[in-house]
């Protein structure tokens, strides 16, 4: 029972993945203000709706509108205050701060109860000449304190991603897992050809069909969550495509098996093409998508995986995932294995 | 590399001496040639671009799975005996390359034949073809060698083949659409030196693997 200790492990882990990964809220964000366009010296009421808010009248609650330079315009007169949404009336100043900065504002919002949140890029100052003095007071720089902290556990809030950004513990994590698991394959595939022992065969075999289905689920679950980011499950990024491609040379792994009879020669000839195809997956996952343009993070100009996206919460259930997705999957990779084994050797007494 | 010279003379010989491959893959091109003019009524830009790459895929494909399983176990046999699988292989690349370069240049003077030339720059379009008879010599060279040995030849290696060289074929697809100014794009130079990269990968990884796949 001892010996068996990683596969209760893997269960596990991938329940826990599953369990918090559905169960910590997203913390409290911005979805949406009614107007986008400020017109300098204008009087406007804007609405505001926040996501996993509790706002009420008694809590204490300040916004403000923010440059990308760090100025801030506070927002005084809130009213209508709902458990997500309220409004403001706002007299948009006639000056702007920042001469350099983009004419973007973002919305500010912080509440005692839910913390900070931001929406980025909210207004445009829409202004034709550049309007700048020193001596204006409406614009502020804030000192540290004024906003409150954050007061609950919770994950990342990012606008078009919002509840899907969980599928960051299974779309990701299933991509590495796989690529741990083929790595294996490798490994043993290398070990074949140097010793040319049929058991290394079989396993070689077993982890790239775990591999292989885990590839299926990770393109999958990307279907998925593109279906909700990006309009519609296959949008032809490249990503995408050179995925396909890569499981396509996988897939082929296993027809190239089924055309030999003779076990050492298949072993041999499946090795070594186990091993191309490995070299293979790596530019095509890697490498061409980061040169070309694409909607995955981390390609064509946009920001890596990882920063601001995978904050600690996340990290404490995403590596975790990856470690029982790899567990659980070398532990069906043994049971295919030792199966493949048994029934060569049944077959040989058959002889 | 005497022996690389020999054997690539002998294949050319023997290329010759029957016709059989050059001819059936001659008619395959004037054939899908006359269908596609058949089927679209004007050929311009992007659709003669596309159906001159799918033309270039299975010419490949039709020519290089001759490549090994032309010759006879006891040839093959024979080789083993007298060669280094790397001389073979070598021989092999290199007479696919000039096979492969020959059938894109009839590829695309019948192209040219029924659906008028699109090509602006005419040395950037020829670069590509170089460099597509490379890259393809390379990967499927290697690949049919793998499967010389097994039951089904044709079927497998355009299975094996297909999702390797689609890759590469999507980056020459794009280079010669820059070739024709159908896309502006003023950083091909990226894509050759991908196109270089892969290439050599799987030039080293052939070294690597190819003689413990030969062995029998």
């Amino acid at each position: 029972m001892k010996k068996y200790w990683w596969k209760f492990l893997s269960l596990i882990l991938i329940l826990y993945s599953i369990v918090f990964g559905f169960l910590v809220p997203l913390n409290p964000g911005i979805t949406s203000v009614s107007n986008s366009l400020l017109l300098p010296g204008e009087k406007m009421v804007i609405d505001v709706k926040t996501y996993n808010t509790n706002f009420s009248e008694s809590i204490p609650l300040k916004v403000w509108l923010k440059t990308s330079q760090n100025y801030f315009f506070p927002v005084d007169s809130i009213f209508s205050i709902g458990d997500r949404n309220f409004s403001f009336f706002l007299v948009i100043p006639e000056n702007f701060p920042d001469s350099l900065g983009s004419k973007f504002l973002s919305l500010v919002v912080s509440s005692q109860e839910d913390g900070t949140m931001v929406l980025p890029d909210a207004f445009l100052f829409k202004s034709e000449k550049v309007l700048f003095s020193s001596s204006s007071s409406s614009w502020v720089e804030l000192k540290s304190g004024e906003l409150f902290p954050k007061t609950r556990m919770g994950i990342p809030f990012r606008n078009l991603l919002l509840e899907t950004i969980r599928n960051l513990y299974f779309h990701v994590s299933m991509w590495f897992s796989m690529i741990i698991i083929l790595i294996i394959a490798l490994v043993y595939s290398l070990k074949y050809l140097k010793t040319t022992n049929p058991l290394y065969d079989h396993k070689a075999s077993a982890f790239t069909l775990s591999g292989l289905v885990l590839g299926i689920l990770g393109l999958t679950t990307g279907a998925l969550w593109a279906n909700y980011t990006w309009g519609e499950p296959w949008s032809g990024d490249v990503k995408q495509n050179m995925s396909a491609v890569a499981l396509l040379i996988y897939a082929a792994y296993f027809v190239l098996r089924g055309s030999f009879d003779a076990p050492d020669k298949k072993a041999r000839v499946s090795a070594s093409f186990n091993i191309f195809a490995f070299f293979c997956l790596i530019p095509l996952l890697f490498v061409i998508p980061r040169l070309q343009s694409s909607l995955h993070p981390g390609s064509g100009g946009n920001p890596g995986f990882g920063g601001e996206d995978l904050d600690n919460t996340m990290r404490w259930v995403f590596y975790p995932a990856i470690i029982g997705w790899v567990l659980f999957f070398s532990w069906i990779s043994n049971i295919i294995w030792r199966y493949s084994r048994i029934y060569h050797h049944y077959l040989d007494l058959e002889k | 590399m005497k022996t690389i010279v020999q054997l690539v003379k002998k294949d050319l010989l023997l290329e010759f001496r029957n016709f059989s491959s050059l001819s059936s893959v001659f008619i395959f091109v004037l054939g899908a040639s006359y269908i596609f003019k058949s089927s679209f009524a004007s050929m311009e830009g992007i659709v003669w671009n596309s159906v001159f790459w799918i033309l270039i895929l299975f010419v490949s494909i039709n020519a290089i799975t001759r490549s090994f399983s032309s010759e006879s176990g006891d040839s093959q046999m024979y080789y083993y005996q007298l060669l280094s699988p790397i001389q073979l292989l070598f021989s092999k690349i290199i007479y696919n390359f000039f096979f492969l370069f020959f059938l894109y240049v009839l590829a695309f003077l019948s192209l040219l034949f029924v659906g008028g030339n699109p090509i602006k720059n005419t040395s950037l379009f020829f670069g590509v073809l170089f460099l597509a008879a490379l890259s393809f010599s390379f990967s499927l060279s290697f690949l049919s060698g793998m499967i010389s040995k097994s039951k089904s030849g044709m079927t497998l290696l355009s299975i094996l083949s297909i999702p390797t060289i689609v890759p590469i074929l999507l980056l020459l697809l794009k280079l010669t659409a820059d070739s024709m100014q159908l896309i502006q794009d003023s950083s091909y130079w990226k894509d050759i030196l991908l196109i270089i990269g892969i290439n050599l990968l799987i030039f080293a990884l052939s070294i690597f693997l190819f003689p413990s796949a030969w062995k029998d």
